[in-house]
């Protein structure tokens, strides 16, 4: 005989005035099934037009984060039997707005990734385009920061912030962390421009310490000290706050 | 390039937003998480207190008249009940507050490192938690000793 | 960082205020609030001095703990604007009040 579960998926698509409704599907269970495959089998055998966006399965990509049962999940790392209930609830994550079904759209998200410079940024501006060389780094100097750069931009940390879901102009725990992710590689060399983009009231200083984010991440990046960190550099850098809206 | 529209627009934004309810309900309920509701919970109820205590002890220059029927306002069971009340709230936020204090200057947390699986979370470790826990506590034991001292009088 | 400053303020001034509300030259927790003694109190320096400096900081880190709160409901100049003036506005009222009783009381109770 084979296991069954009930999958809700909640869909709605928002551009054509399609209401958040919650659709029921019945899924045999195999070992070792993730909540992604129950959602491709879904698209596979029963309903065509669900719709969400996946790509690597291995949890490398961040693609595939939803609300499962309530938890921000990466499904593709979410076996079913781990769930231990007969009824798996899929919703979009929240804070950020519903394209179709499962699909959100991370255009916000990026542009705060943006807005911090996640990138190396040298003194000297010819070099930056033409390196003539590797930049050797040592592995204690890896060590600083390697935690922060396994971000996967997958959006849980923005989903689970409670000042993402009130304030639209914060940067949110991924853009922050990340900031503080190059400010202490040692191959970056601007200590300006990045603290003065996160030193505001929407920056590090918007963080009220939930620990929501760390709670929520499924890389162990753990934001939250990032931002912490964060705030200490910021002030020892002796910049003054930039009032900014 | 092609014109990709780049950047959700603000009301797309706003709509998403859940707003203050997601500061109430949030699976899973984690004890940070708790504790930042408690913080903003009692800090607000601290404050209106503060205005209209400032307001009220006013009173007491328009003479012992005055002063005597604030007094018979207040010192009631339930201004008593109310004062326990404020007692664990001001314990909470004085003793959470100095939790926040240490964790959002870097103090008290470990440091970044290269996790593992099961993920530890260094923003909200071992001596994190104690303090958090230890913030309950304080709140417990200003409300102990505000018992004993406006009830039995010690 | 006032926010922060304060906050420690608030401790070291609500714990000499709670001290000096429950010791000084009251017996138990009715009298401390008898119209007589209270007044002796307030004219004290020590009492009216920690009342008055409770009363500047607990209105900033307050009313300036409700201006974040306030501020991440809405984003925009004017909302940011109406914020911070109206509590503004509040605080220089509620520490003038307050300013009046202490002195009141401490000059001519």
């Amino acid at each position: 005989m084979v296991e069954k579960i009930t999958l809700k998926i909640l869909r709605s698509i928002p551009s054509k005035g399609v209401k958040p409704t919650v659709e029921k599907y019945s899924v045999p269970v195999f070992k070792g099934m993730t909540v992604l495959d129950s959602l491709l089998y879904v698209k596979g055998h029963l309903d065509h037009s669900v719709s969400f966006r996946y790509s690597c399965r291995m949890g490398n990509c961040g693609s595939c984060s939803m609300v499962v049962n309530g938890s921000p999940r990466l499904t593709c790392q979410t076996q079913i039997s781990e769930l231990g209930t007969k009824e798996v609830e899929v919703r979009p994550l929240e804070n950020f707005p519903v394209i179709r079904d499962l699909v959100s759209d991370y255009d916000e998200f990026y542009d705060k990734h943006r807005e911090v410079k996640p990138y190396l940024i040298r003194r000297d501006k010819t070099e930056e385009e033409h390196p003539t060389s590797e930049y050797l780094q040592s592995r204690e100097e890896l060590d600083k920061y390697i935690q922060f750069a396994l971000c996967i931009k997958c959006g849980q940390c923005f989903h689970a912030c409670p000042i993402t879901s009130t304030d639209i102009r914060y940067l949110g725990p991924q853009a922050l962390s990340q900031a503080y992710r190059y400010l202490t590689d040692s191959r970056d060399q601007d200590n300006h421009e990045r603290i003065e983009a996160v030193n505001t009231r929407n920056g590090c200083w918007g963080c009220h310490l939930a620990e929501s984010c760390s709670e929520a991440c499924p890389k162990g990046v753990d934001p939250s000290l990032g931002i912490q960190l964060l705030r200490r550099m910021v002030l020892g850098s002796g910049h003054k706050k930039r009032q900014k809206g | 390039m092609s014109k990709r529209k780049r950047g959700s627009t603000e009301p797309e934004m706003r709509s998403a937003r859940k707003g203050v309810r997601r500061w109430l309900y949030y699976h899973p309920q984690g004890l940070g998480r708790t504790a930042f509701l408690f913080h903003r919970v009692t800090g607000l109820g601290l404050t209106a207190y503060f205005v209209v205590h400032v307001l009220s002890v006013g009173t007491i220059l328009s003479g012992e008249d005055a002063w005597e029927m604030f007094l018979e306002i207040v010192e009631t069971p339930v201004g008593w009940y109310g004062e326990l009340l404020l007692l664990a709230a001001i314990g909470f936020h004085f003793a959470n507050g100095v939790r926040l204090i240490l964790g959002e200057f870097g103090l008290t947390l470990d440091k970044p490192t290269r996790p593992d699986y099961p993920f530890k979370t260094g923003s909200f470790n071992l001596a994190q938690k104690s303090l958090l826990v230890l913030a309950f506590v304080v709140a417990a034991l200003f409300v102990l000793l505000g018992y004993l001292f406006i009830f039995l009088e010690l | 960082m006032l926010h922060y400053a304060t906050g420690v303020l608030i401790v070291v001034f609500g714990a000499v205020h709670l001290a000096t509300h429950s010791f000084l030259g009251v017996e138990g927790y009715a009298g401390s609030l008898q119209y007589l003694s209270v007044i002796g109190r307030y004219r004290t320096a020590l009492f009216a001095f920690t009342l008055e400096a409770l009363l500047v900081t607990i209105a900033y880190h307050g009313l300036n703990g409700t201006r974040m709160i306030l501020l991440e409901f809405r984003q925009g100049e004017r909302w940011n604007m109406a914020v911070n003036w109206l509590l503004v506005a509040v605080g220089i009222l509620v520490v003038a009040y307050g300013t009046r009783t202490v002195l009141g009381a401490y000059l001519w109770g």
